[in-house]
C-alpha cells in the first residue's frame, strides 16, 4: 500500500498540471495576507475554504495521472479497486498536507500584527487539513474510475463550494466560516461535520468505483 | 476490466497483468522506477527482471523515461511489469502482438521458464501459439473448448493458370503457402478456418 501511495505521489508530482492548484493556493494566500488580514482564525478561513475545491482538483489530478493500460496494471498490482482508491486518496492527502502547511506558515509569517498562540496555529492546521480532506472526498466522487468529465467535475466542485459558501449551514465550508468568522456555531462541530462529509463522500466514491472501474 | 458475474476467485498473492498494447501515453517515470514500484506493490523482489529485460533487448531502455520510449518498447516494459509477479499468477493479454520475431521467441522462453518455476500463466491471443506448452483453449460462442496447440486448420484455395488447388494446413503452413503462392503470381481465392 505504501508503495502504491508513493507511486501516485510521484506520477502526479511529475505532471505539469499539478502546478495549477498549487499556484492557485499561493495566489489566494498571497492576496489574503498582502495587508493586515485581521484576526488569525477569521483570516485563515479564506484559504481553508479554497482548500475544498483545491483538494477536489488534486484528487482528480491523481486519479487521471495514468492512462488506462497503466491504471489497469496498478489495479492488479495493488489487488483491488478499494486499495487503489485508498492509495489515490492518501497521495492526494500528502499534497493537501503540504498546501495546508504552506497556508499556515504563510499566515504566521505574513500576518505580523496579530498574536499566533500555539492553540491558534493548531486550530488553523486542523481547519486546513479538515477542509482539504472534505475536498478530496468530494473530488473522489468526480474522478476516475467514476465517469465524470473534467468540465462536469470542475462545474460540480464549483457548485458544491458555492452552495456551501452561500447557504451557511451546508457543510463543509459554511459552518466553518460561521464558526470562525461570525462565531455563531461551534468550531469543533463544524470541523467534525466537514470531516464527515469528506469521509462519507470518499467511501461512497469507493463503493461506486467498484461497480464502475 | 469486466466485473465477474459469477463464481469466486481465489487470489494469488502476486498477480501480474499485461493489458493489450495501446498507444496511450505512459506515466511520467523512468522505466526502471516504474518496474521497481510495481514490483513493490506486489511485494516482489523482481529478481529476474534484469535477465528478462536482456532477453527482450530492453535492458538499456530501462534507465530512460517511459515517455521517451517507442510503443513497442513500452509494451515490453509492461510485459516485464507482469513478470515481476513470478512465481505468482501472470495474465497476458495479446502479449505477442506488438513484438518482433526475436522478441516473440524470447517471450515464449520466458513464459516456459516462469511456468517451470511455479508461476501460473494465462495467455490470451488471437494467434496460434504452437511453441507454448500447457493447456490450450479456443473461445467458441462464449465457451472455452480445449484444443491441442497447432490444431487449428485452414482451407486455402489457390487459383492458377493450371486450375484451382485446395490445401488444408496449420497456421504456419498457411502463412508459408500464401507467401509462396503470391510469389509465384497465383491468385488466392479463399482462406477460411475449418470448423
Amino acid at each position: 500500500m505504501i508503495s502504491g501511495v508513493w507511486y501516485y505521489v510521484l506520477i502526479t508530482a511529475r505532471r505539469q498540471a499539478v502546478l495549477a492548484p498549487i499556484v492557485t493556493l499561493f495566489a489566494i494566500v498571497g492576496i489574503v495576507y498582502a495587508t493586515d488580514a485581521g484576526p488569525p482564525l477569521a483570516a485563515a478561513t479564506v484559504p481553508a475554504a479554497f482548500l475544498v475545491p483545491i483538494g477536489a482538483w488534486i484528487i482528480r489530478l491523481v486519479a487521471t495521472a495514468e492512462s488506462k493500460p497503466f491504471a489497469d496494471v496498478t489495479l492488479v498490482a495493488l489487488g483491488s479497486g478499494a486499495r487503489r482508491h485508498v492509495c489515490r486518496g492518501a497521495a492526494a492527502l500528502i499534497f493537501g498536507l503540504g498546501l495546508s502547511t504552506v497556508a499556515t506558515v504563510w499566515a504566521r509569517i505574513a500576518n505580523t500584527h496579530h498574536d499566533y498562540a500555539s492553540g491558534v496555529v493548531l486550530t488553523m492546521v486542523v481547519m486546513n487539513v479538515v477542509l482539504v480532506i472534505a475536498g478530496i472526498g468530494l473530488g473522489s466522487l468526480l474522478s476516475p474510475p467514476l465517469r465524470v468529465t473534467a468540465g462536469a467535475g470542475a462545474l460540480a466542485a464549483t457548485i458544491i463550494a458555492l452552495v456551501s459558501l452561500v447557504i451557511r449551514f451546508v457543510p463543509p465550508i459554511g459552518p466553518v466560516l460561521d464558526a470562525y468568522i461570525a462565531r455563531r456555531t461551534s468550531g469543533p462541530i463544524a470541523l467534525v461535520e466537514a470531516t464527515t462529509v469528506g469521509a462519507v463522500a470518499f467511501l461512497v466514491a469507493g463503493v461506486l468505483g467498484r461497480r464502475d472501474r | 476490466m469486466v466485473a465477474p458475474r459469477a463464481g469466486k476467485i481465489a487470489r494469488s498473492e502476486r498477480v501480474g497483468y499485461l493489458p493489450q498494447s495501446s498507444d496511450e501515453p505512459p506515466v511520467r517515470l523512468r522505466a526502471s522506477s516504474w518496474l521497481h514500484l510495481v514490483a513493490r506493490m506486489k511485494r516482489s523482489d523482481a529478481a529476474d527482471v534484469e535477465a528478462y529485460a536482456r532477453e527482450l533487448g530492453v535492458d538499456e531502455a530501462l534507465s530512460g523515461p517511459l515517455e521517451a520510449l517507442s510503443v513497442g518498447t513500452i509494451a515490453k516494459v509492461l510485459l516485464l511489469g507482469a513478470f515481476t509477479a513470478s512465481p505468482g499468477l501472470i495474465v497476458l493479454d495479446e502479449p505477442f502482438a506488438p513484438l518482433d520475431a526475436r522478441s516473440r521467441d524470447a517471450l515464449t522462453a520466458m513464459i516456459e521458464r516462469a511456468a517451470s518455476s511455479g508461476a501460473g500463466i494465462v495467455v490470451s491471443s488471437h494467434d496460434e501459439m504452437p511453441g507454448l506448452g500447457g493447456d490450450h483453449y479456443v473461445l467458441q460462442q462464449g465457451k472455452l473448448v480445449p484444443r491441442a496447440p497447432g490444431a487449428r486448420r485452414w482451407r486455402v484455395l489457390i487459383g492458377s493458370s493450371d486450375g484451382t488447388v485446395e490445401h488444408v494446413v496449420d497456421a504456419a503452413g498457411r502463412d508459408r503457402l500464401l507467401r509462396e503462392a503470391l510469389d509465384a503470381g497465383h491468385e488466392i481465392l479463399a482462406v477460411e478456418e475449418r470448423s
